[in-house]
């Protein structure tokens, strides 16, 4: 039996061939599924989701180890705060806000006011988020420094299965915080009324995340990132905003971690079809493209197939309601068309909490079929 | 007047927000019927519709669109005082379970701004909230919301609640977030949408029907 230090070797070879866009031996399987690990193992989302970040990562593994044989995981653990970290929202739990066995929702809220555009150009970020993670966040800071503590540790409990933690970390642009902590249709409206202002905000901050990405990679020594996008999806956009307020800041922090030698997740959900050809202005086999099933992934391949390796994108609904049959043909229809070269298959976004554990396993397996 | 007026449309269909609002003072000052201006705007409003059709204008745009109406609408006929008066003819809300209002609000503005009368329950709405606003009103449309997987239960009971009641087909349910054509079926609503302009669209076009058959048969 292989020793779990070659297995380990092996998965993270044929994910980086798929990066490289060479074909592997077959095409890897890098799902991710936080409440879906809690609901499969039977714990409750309360209980999974926040302040006990050893406990969630051995359910995570507990659950994915049982499901088939997986090349790798997106994230290494969990704790519902973090998004409060990338969003700058608060996040309404399971068991406190919510009832026990709901999903961990973020809360759409105002708690950032234009005239902290100023405050941000004139103190800069760092100083500006320690004042909202500390005064507006609940002290967001001690709450997820558990989980960050746990990383390394999380990490490594799924390399010595041999499987590869392969983006655990998130980053993401200025859009994103900015979009999140002002509320999106308060955000939507700045890009209109004070546009200037929001992108010298921007080029203040933007340095900052660009460092904080680098120093990530570097300090914890990842094969992957994952570069996230929600609320900046080309779908809500027109493109002259969405040239000047979204691009040129992904375009910045992938070049970075390519520097780095890490691989940049583009985890973009919502519809990205509109401006796919931008990506190719990102290094060449060096980045994934992980759709949530919004974008049309077959004209990702169209455009980007000779690019940059694609990652996805079974949807949640498909995973939620329909037949292990009706799974297994698209990741089918996968692999053949967006595959075998250049491919990564996985769920679209994350496996939602009420997935059929069956239609989870008929994916896994599609890989070794 | 009619020079200003059609500066009015262009400047909403242009996003021109503070341009938009200053020809409005203007043609109040000069007592310009209120009625018009607000018609004006809605051309306007009609004219960002079609450019979003075309694929030419985005839901940022939209939104900006529809903040240019209520600030129009707060000018003109003071805050809080619908335009439309009478019943709601669409009921909506986020359905139990989930708290995510974005894209409701933002479908609600849009479909205010094209003059439909919106009556709003709110987010983590339980199957019978549905129901009781649904029986006390009678509107023609409820719309579900739902972005999280587990949305899709609590829209299922809801549709099912009003088949129990004989609540429809009078009333029609359209079911809006992350959803598609499996998800329908799942819970039986009539139709599904991701698009808030679409769904506006919707809701107009089974307004229409519905009064087209009410003069058919004389009701």
């Amino acid at each position: 039996m292989a020793q779990a230090s070659d297995l380990y070797d092996e998965r993270l070879q044929r994910i980086k061939t798929a990066v490289a866009l060479a074909k592997p031996d077959r095409v890897p399987c890098v799902p991710l599924g936080d409440s879906f690990a809690a609901k499969l193992v039977g714990e409750k989302l309360s209980v999974f989701c926040t302040g006990r970040p050893e406990a969630a990562y051995k359910t995570m593994i507990r659950a994915f180890t049982s499901l088939g044989e997986i090349d790798g995981i997106q994230h290494a653990g969990f704790d519902a705060n973090m998004l409060s970290t990338i969003w700058l929202s608060k996040v309404r739990m399971p068991g406190v806000d919510l009832p026990e066995d709901n999903l961990w929702q973020v809360e759409e809220q105002e708690l950032m006011k234009p005239e902290d555009y100023d405050v941000i150009i004139k103190d800069g970020w760092q100083k500006f988020t320690d004042d909202f993670w500390l005064n507006k966040l609940d002290n967001l800071g001690a709450r997820v420094q558990p989980f960050f503590a746990s990383m390394p540790a999380a990490m490594q409990a799924w390399k010595d299965l041999g499987i590869v933690p392969f983006s655990p970390v998130i980053v993401t642009i200025p859009y994103e915080y900015f979009c999140g902590a002002r509320s999106m249709r308060e955000f939507i409206k700045d890009l209109y009324r004070r546009p200037d202002k929001v992108q010298e905000a921007m080029d203040v901050v933007m340095p900052v995340l660009v460092e904080q990405a680098r120093q990530l990679a570097r300090g914890l020594n990842l094969h992957g990132l994952w570069v996230g996008g929600w609320r900046s999806a080309s779908e809500f956009l027109s493109r002259p905003l969405w040239e000047r307020f979204v691009f040129p800041y992904y375009k910045q922090i992938v070049e970075a971690l390519v520097d780095e030698g890490a691989i940049p997740v583009l985890h973009w959900d919502s519809n990205w079809t509109r401006d796919l050809e931008y990506l190719l202005q990102f290094p060449k086999a060096k980045c994934v493209f992980s759709p949530d099933g919004a974008t049309d992934i077959f004209k990702a391949k169209e455009v980007l197939g000779d690019h940059m390796c694609i990652m996805g994108d079974v949807p949640a609904e498909m995973l939620a309601l329909a037949t292990p049959e009706k799974v297994t043909e698209y990741c089918k229809r996968l692999i053949s068309e967006i595959g075998p070269s250049g491919f990564i298959l996985a769920q679209g976004c994350d496996i939602p909490p009420n997935a059929k554990p069956e239609n989870v396993r008929a994916m896994i397996a599609s890989v070794h079929q | 007047m009619a020079i200003s007026h059609s500066l009015i449309t262009s400047a909403v269909s242009r996003l021109q927000e503070a341009k938009a609002l200053e020809l409005v003072k203007e043609a109040m000052t000069r007592d310009q019927d209120h009625f018009l201006i607000l018609e004006e705007v809605r051309a306007g409003l009609d004219a960002v519709g079609e450019i979003y059709n075309q694929g030419n204008y985005f839901l940022a745009d939209l939104i900006m669109a529809a903040e240019i109406f209520m600030e129009v609408q707060e000018l003109v006929v003071g805050a809080n005082i619908p335009v439309e008066p009478g019943p709601p003819q669409v009921i909506i809300g986020t359905v139990e379970t989930d708290i995510h209002d974005i894209g409701k609000n933002i479908t609600i503005a849009t479909m205010r701004s094209c003059g439909l009368r919106v009556l709003d329950l709110g987010v983590n709405v339980p199957p019978r909230v549905f129901l009781k606003s649904v029986q006390d009103t009678r509107a023609p449309i409820l719309c579900l919301s739902g972005l999280i997987s587990q949305s899709y239960d609590t829209m299922k009971k809801t549709v099912r609640l009003l088949d129990r009641d004989s609540l429809r087909p009078a009333t029609k349910v359209i079911i809006g977030g992350l959803v598609n054509e499996e998800v329908r079926k799942y819970t039986g609503a009539d139709r599904w949408v991701k698009d808030c302009a679409v769904g506006t669209a919707l809701c107009k076009e089974i307004l229409s029907s519905n009064s087209r058959s009410c003069q058919m048969t004389g009701s």
